[in-house]
This record gives C-alpha cells, structure tokens and sequence, in this order.
C-alpha cells in the first residue's frame, strides 16, 4: 500500500511540475527578430511590420511574436553592412541575397544565412516543395548553382511580367496608314509620316530605353550579355548589332528620333506626347502613357495612344526581347541566419504564404475586411481602395505584403490594379497590357539570367564591366548622332570592348551558365 | 598670440606645460575639439588599411588578405584613368578661376553699399541657393538649359542653338561652374564680408584725407584687409582641387557629355553599383586623390609663402 501511495504521490508530483510547463509552452509564442527594409510608402502609415495586417494574422495563426527590426528609409544597404561586420543578425533577414559578393552560397559559407535544403522537404515546406518541383524554370531560378535553397522567394506569377513596352499616337498611325506596328518598318512609316505633318519629334525614345535589351532585341541581338543557342553572347560581337544602331542613327539623321535623347526625362516625353509632338515613345503603363492620357483629357485634348508590341526588324521573324523580369524576384527575399535558434518553425510559418491561404493572406488580407470574394475571386475592398486619406498604394503597403519583393507570390490584381484597368472605360490599358505581354515566353529563351559567379568571379568582371559599360554607352551614342561614322567606327569599337576584357567576361558567364543549367 | 606671451625655451613638453599654466581656460575650451579630432578623424584613421588588403567585411581588418599596392596599381592602369583625372582636374581648376573671385568681387562690392536695407536684402537672396537641395537645383537647371529654356534663350543670343544644352559636351563645364557661382557665391561671401565689417573706420577716414577714391580705398584698404582670409581660402581650395563631388555630376551628365563631365567620383559611385561593393579599391581610389590633394596644399602653401608671405603654416 504504502508503495502504491508513494508512487501515486510522486506521479502527481511529477505531473504537478509538468503541468505548468506545458501549459506555458501552448501559450508563450516563440520569439523571432525579423530585420526587413521600410520604404516610404509603408513608412506613411505604419512605423513596423507589427501593425501590417498580414503580419499579425501570421503572428497568431502561428503563435509566435515577431520583433520587427527596420533600417531608416533609405538606408537599408548601409545598415546592412554594419549589421554584417558587427555579426550580430537577427533570425531573418530580407536582402538582396542573390547579389551578395560571392553569390548566396558564400554567404551561407561566410557564416550569415544557413543551407534551407533541409527543410525544404514534403514534410516542413509542403507548399514550396509542390510549387518548385511542379515549375522546374523556375526552381532552377531559385536554387543555386548546387542545388542549394537559401531564401524564401519572391515569385510573379501573374501574366503581366512586362510592365514597359512602345507606345503608339494611334491618331497618328491611322492618317498615316499604319494599321498595326508589327515592325521597324511599320515604325519608320509613322515617324516619316508624322514628321511631314510637322510633329517635331516622332520617335521620342531616350537612350536609357535605346541602349537596351529591348531596343536591340528587335534585331536578334542583345543590349549586352544575352543568351542564344545555349550559350551567353556579348551583342557588339554580333552580326546584327550594327544594323541595331544604323537604324537608331538613321532616325536620328534624318530628325525622326529627338535630338536630346541623351537627356530626355519621363515627364518631357509626356508633355510632349500631349502636345502631339510624338507619334512613337517607350515608357510605362501608368507613370508614361496613363498619365499622358489623363494630362491630356484634363486639359481638354485628344490624345489616342495604344501600347504596341515590341516590333522587330526584316532580319527577325520574332523580337527577341520583352520588358520581361524574370519570375523570381531576386530584389529582397528572406533567408534565416545563423542566429536562428529554430529555423524548422520560421520554414513552416514562411512556407504557409505559398499555400492557398497564406496567398490571400499575403496579397488580399483577411476576407471581409481587406476584400471580398466576387465569383470565387478576391477583389479588394473600399479598406484598400476607397480610403479617404491614402492612396491604395499606400494602404496596401501598410496592410498587405502584396507590392514588395517578399516570400509568396505576386498576383495579377495588384498589376492589374497598378496598371490601372479599373478606371480605364475604354480597356486600353488592358489592350496595352496584353499586347506587351506577347513575346514574353520566346523572350526568356534569350534574357541573361540571373548568374551567381563566384567571388573571384565577380571581382574580375567588376573590373572589366564598370569601364566596359561606359565605354559601350558612350561609343554607341557617338555613332547615333552620327559623330562617329558606324561603318568606318564599328570594328574600332568591337576592337576596343575586346581590348577592354569583353571575352574574357564573356568567358566568366559562359562557366557560371554552364553551372546555372546544370542546377 | 599664446606664443607671445612665453619666452622661448626648454623642450616642447616644458614650453607646453608653462603655457597651459598662464592660460587655463583657453585650454579647457580647447579639449572638446581635440577630443572630436582625435575621436572622428585620427581613431578611425585605421581603416586606410582596407586599401592594402582584399577587405572582406565578414573576415573584418584583421583577417583580410593583404595585396599590398594592387588597388592603386589597378587605378593607375584602369581604362578611364587619364580623363577621369583630367576632367576632375579641369573642372576644380576652372571652378577656382572664375569661382573662387565671385564671393570676394560680391563682398567688396556689398562693403561699398550705403544703404543697410538693400545690403541685407541683397545678401540674403544671394545666400538662398545654398539652402536648396542638389537634386532640386539640378531640376532647375535642367529646365532652364532645356530647349526653349530661360537660359538657352538668353545664350541663343551669344550664338548658341537652341537645344537643350546638357547634350553638348562641350557646354558641360561652363553649365556645372556657372550654376556653382550662383549656388554658392552668397555663402562663400559670408567670410570676406567678416573680415570686412572688421576694417578700422579710422584707415578709411585717413585714406579720404589723403584724397583717396573709392577704388583707390578698395585697393589700399580693404583688399590688404582681407588678404590673409583670400590667401588662406586659395591655399584651402588647392587643396580640394582632385576632389569634385558627385551628386551634381551624376544629376546632369548623359551618355554623351561623360567625356568632359566623368570625373573620379562619379565613377566610384558607377563602380560601387556595378554589383558588389568594392571597399578596398574605392578606399585606395580616394588615398590616392587625398594624396594628390596634400601635395597641391602643400605646394601651394610654399608658393604663398613666397610670393605673398601669407600662408597657412
């Protein structure tokens, strides 16, 4: 008996000094730090992500208390660096970690972030795992060159990748009798015809847009770095790169593209689009052709304008280049650092933004509130939309996790939302839209990709880059305003990129491409 | 002044400890700006080292490998080093010739104003455009050198077409200095108008006697009155002349004015976007032109000291 009593009374005992801690570890939530850059929008009506909406349902959903730590807007990357050399991190941090010197897998081996590969299994991340091992493009995008997870991504899944493409006067096209701008021919008879109708400057284009992928892609080559027949090319060393600038200095000889394109701002194109002095430009949806539009309406004018696609020259069936990102988002993704005492929990927490819910609960918020479902679609609501002292952009980035590169996806309402469809009556932001979107899947044969060369690497094409740049935008600009001739200038120039180290470059990316495709 | 009053003598330590016995409190009052020196410009003088070494923030100073002078050798031999050393050079040069006389020309001229009003007013308008941000006072210049332009228009006078004048690189200099002048003449000013309000009333009043003009007075009196600031202001600029800032470069200059407007700074800031941050070369970069910058101090120093028997040492 008395033995019975006495292991009675030591189980209750036992049980007596359990019972507390067990109750206290259901209620207390885990502590996590979370260092994350503030922009100004946020910035207007929050100062830390633990008054965001989405955040505070993530915090209870998984009962975990979050201190948010944020550097001054505007001096994210120096704080940064401090928070590196002082080796003092929180658990996770949002960086840029794809641009980190040496590539993400230096800086796991550098001690900051650790190897997620672990977790990344059905088990711990169910959502990502699925969503990766289902679009092997874009695993290979996320995964570095040896396989390894390192962050939590920022993936667009919306259609809308393109958010910049050529805009067209269609007033102007129809006189012209240009039915659709399909080529750079069909380009070239707007700008003749326009400039015979005294438009003054018919192709208004300024040389950050001209000296580009997009501008050469129309002739099947690249800006710069590119990729063909699966390797990486260098544009001036191809054949039709000097039809590329012919043409632009053609236009610029016979005074159909602006003569100021070297210092043209987005807003002298939209007062010049207004004033009807441009028949053909490039520029965004909402802060060029939108705002041009609404300029115009406001000040009782007529202005048609349509985004066209991205035409091509006879030596190309297809324009090789759209405004095209790529679908991972490399401009700040989360990671886990060393200091991270349970790194298995934030996987699972970060992992539910790639699950259905966790999505709406990302770029929608909570249904009722921040939106509601209309024919089993969320469409935010007046919270967001209607607010009378914030724009929605504003509320979106103090309530949402929808507008900024952050774990989860980025969904088509909120392009079609920053596009502007909405108040558009005539769809032409839509039309526009959709037009720009058209060679979108042909372009990411060719668009470079995000590389990680290693620190050695990096440090070489440092070198050779920052004088290679120059040099490139300054020799192409002199031979558009014809101060250099481009026939008897060419090979000096291709001459010269090579003595500047542009095959040993080459070179580099060549090996780091060969490690991208065999991820 | 302190040196006056001590008779020379005994080591240095022995001539100090005399001195701060017969002024106490000038000492005192002297600390806190030894301390800001030693703690803001001398302590954190040892990161010069990271120009040395293949600097790697996580390894810190102490476990960087060194590379010994590869940073300035690269420098040295880089593709743009002559012209970027060159337009910096032109620049700061040109900014000291038709710059650096601008504040003493307003000074002297507000010293003859009579009327105290129209003085102020007239000092106050010039100071405001140090007040504006960069970025603001570059969009104003960029709209005024636009086609069709105030500026332009007035220059299509004298010759110059009317286009937008921030194309041309040949214009580039002459935009950048001129819109320096009106930035900062009214600021710069505020010494010489000092050393002016400090000029003994009784020297003019006998220069009048002796039947001196106006610009007979601005000649023998107020311009030997403000020499040594002159002198000491001209020895300061030479030894700014490698370093031209890059906020107003990078604001203005395009792809086809880099060949007159590209300077040593911009082309850091272009390297540090380039990717990855280049500590060890930007720092050697910027030992390299404070180098520079101390040998022109001190040549010009010399010179000064010779010709004027001014100087700052």
């Amino acid at each position: 008996m008395t033995k019975r009593y006495v292991a009675l009374i030591l189980a209750l005992v036992l049980s007596l000094t359990l019972l507390p801690a067990a109750v206290a570890e259901a209620a207390e939530p885990e502590k996590i730090s979370y260092w994350a850059d503030m922009n100004a929008n946020m910035a207007q009506t929050i100062s830390n992500l633990d008054e965001n909406l989405t955040w505070q349902k993530m915090q209870e959903i998984f009962n975990v208390d979050i201190a948010f730590d944020h550097p001054a807007v505007g001096a994210a990357a120096e704080t940064f660096n401090l928070m590196i050399a002082g080796r003092e991190f929180p658990d996770v941090i949002e960086y840029a970690w794809n641009s980190y010197n040496g590539g993400p897998e230096k800086a796991i081996s550098d001690e900051i972030i650790i190897d997620l590969t672990p977790y990344f299994t059905p088990e711990i991340m169910p959502n990502l795992y699925a969503y990766l091992q289902e679009n092997p493009n874009i695993r290979k995008q996320v995964l570095t060159d040896s396989g390894v997870l390192y962050c939590f991504p920022c993936i667009n899944i919306s259609p809308y990748k393109s958010t910049s493409g050529y805009i067209a006067n269609t007033d102007m096209m129809a006189a012209a009798g240009v039915e659709e701008i399909l080529t750079i021919a069909d380009v070239d008879k707007l700008a003749r015809y326009a400039q015979s109708q005294g438009v003054e400057t018919p192709i208004n284009i300024s040389s950050g847009n001209i000296l580009k992928d997009t501008a050469a892609g129309a002739f099947g080559v690249g800006y710069s770095w590119y990729i063909d027949d699966g390797e990486v090319k260098f544009g001036p060393f191809e054949e039709n790169y000097k039809a590329y600038i012919k043409q632009y200095a053609q236009w610029y000889q016979d005074g159909l593209l602006n003569p100021d394109f070297v210092a043209l701002t987005n807003g002298q194109i939209i007062s010049s689009l207004v004033e009807g002095n441009t028949a053909f430009t490039f520029g965004y949806m909402a802060s060029c052709m939108n705002t041009a539009r609404t300029t115009a309406k406001s000040q009782g004018k007529t202005l048609n304008l349509l985004g066209v696609q991205y035409p091509h020259s006879e030596l190309v069936e297809k324009p090789i280049f759209t405004g095209r990102g790529w679908d991972f988002s490399t401009t700040t993704n989360a990671a886990i650092t060393v200091a991270c005492k349970n790194p298995e929990l934030v996987c699972r927490m970060m992992d539910y933004f790639y699950g259905e819910e966790g999505n709406l609960l990302k770029n929608f918020g909570v249904e009722g509130y921040t939106y509601n479902m209309v024919d089993g679609k969320p469409v935010y609501s007046d919270v967001i939309m209607n607010d009378p002292d914030h724009s929605w952009r504003v509320k979106m980035a103090g309530m949402l996790r929808c507008d900024v590169a952050f774990p989860g996806f980025i969904v088509e309402q909120f392009h079609e939302i920053s596009f502007g469809f909405a108040d558009d009556a005539e769809g032409i932001s839509a039309q526009t839209a959709a037009t720009w979107q058209l060679y979108n899947d042909y372009c990411a044969n060719y668009k470079f990709p995000q590389l990680t060369p290693t620190e050695d690497e990096s440090d070489a094409l440092a070198d050779i880059t920052v004088s290679l740049n120059t040099f490139m935008k300054e020799s192409i600009v002199a031979m558009i305003m014809g101060l250099e001739d481009v026939d008897t200038f060419y090979d000096t120039f291709v001459e010269e990129c090579k003595n500047m180290g542009a095959e040993e470059a080459l070179e580099i990316y060549n090996a780091a491409y060969q490690r991208y495709l065999s991820r | 002044m302190i040196n006056a009053n001590v008779k020379k003598g005994g080591s240095f330590l022995q001539r100090l400890r005399k001195e701060m016995r017969t002024h106490p409190t000038l000492y005192l009052l002297m600390i806190p700006f030894v301390l800001y020196y030693i703690l803001f410009d001398y302590v954190p003088m040892y990161g010069v080292a990271i120009a040395f070494q293949d600097y790697n923030v996580v390894k810190g100073i102490g476990g960087s490998d060194w590379v010994g002078i590869h940073h300035f050798e690269k420098f040295l031999n880089s593709y743009y080093f002559d012209r970027l050393v060159g337009n910096t050079l032109a620049i700061s040069l040109l900014s000291l010739i038709f710059s650096f006389p601008m504040p003493i020309l307003l000074a002297l001229s507000l010293n003859e104003v009579r009327s105290n009003s129209f003085r102020r007013t007239i000092q106050t308008l010039s100071y405001l455009p140090h007040f504006i941000s960069t970025v603001v006072v570059c969009g104003i210049i960029r709209i005024f050198f636009d086609k069709d332009g105030i500026m332009t228009q007035v220059l299509t006078l004298f010759g110059i077409p009317n286009r937008n004048l921030l194309v041309y690189p040949q214009y580039f200099r002459g935009i950048y200095i001129g819109t320096g002048i009106w930035q900062s003449m009214g600021w710069s000013s505020i010494i010489y108008i000092a050393a002016l309000s400090g000029v003994s009333p009784e020297l003019y009043e006998a220069a009048t006697i002796d039947g001196a003009g106006r610009f007979q007075k601005m000649w023998h009196v107020s311009i030997p009155a403000i020499l040594p600031t002159i002198v000491t202001m001209f020895i300061l600029n030479c030894g700014r002349l490698m370093s031209v800032g890059y906020e107003k470069i990078m604001l203005l200059y395009n792809e086809n004015t880099y060949k007159t407007a590209d300077v040593i700074s911009t082309y850091v800031y272009r390297y540090g976007l380039g990717g990855s941050f280049e500590y060890s070369y930007t720092t050697a970069i910027s030992i390299f032109t404070s180098i520079v910058n101390v040998v022109l101090l001190t040549c010009s120093n010399f010179l000064s000291n010779k010709l004027s028997g001014y100087g700052l040492w």
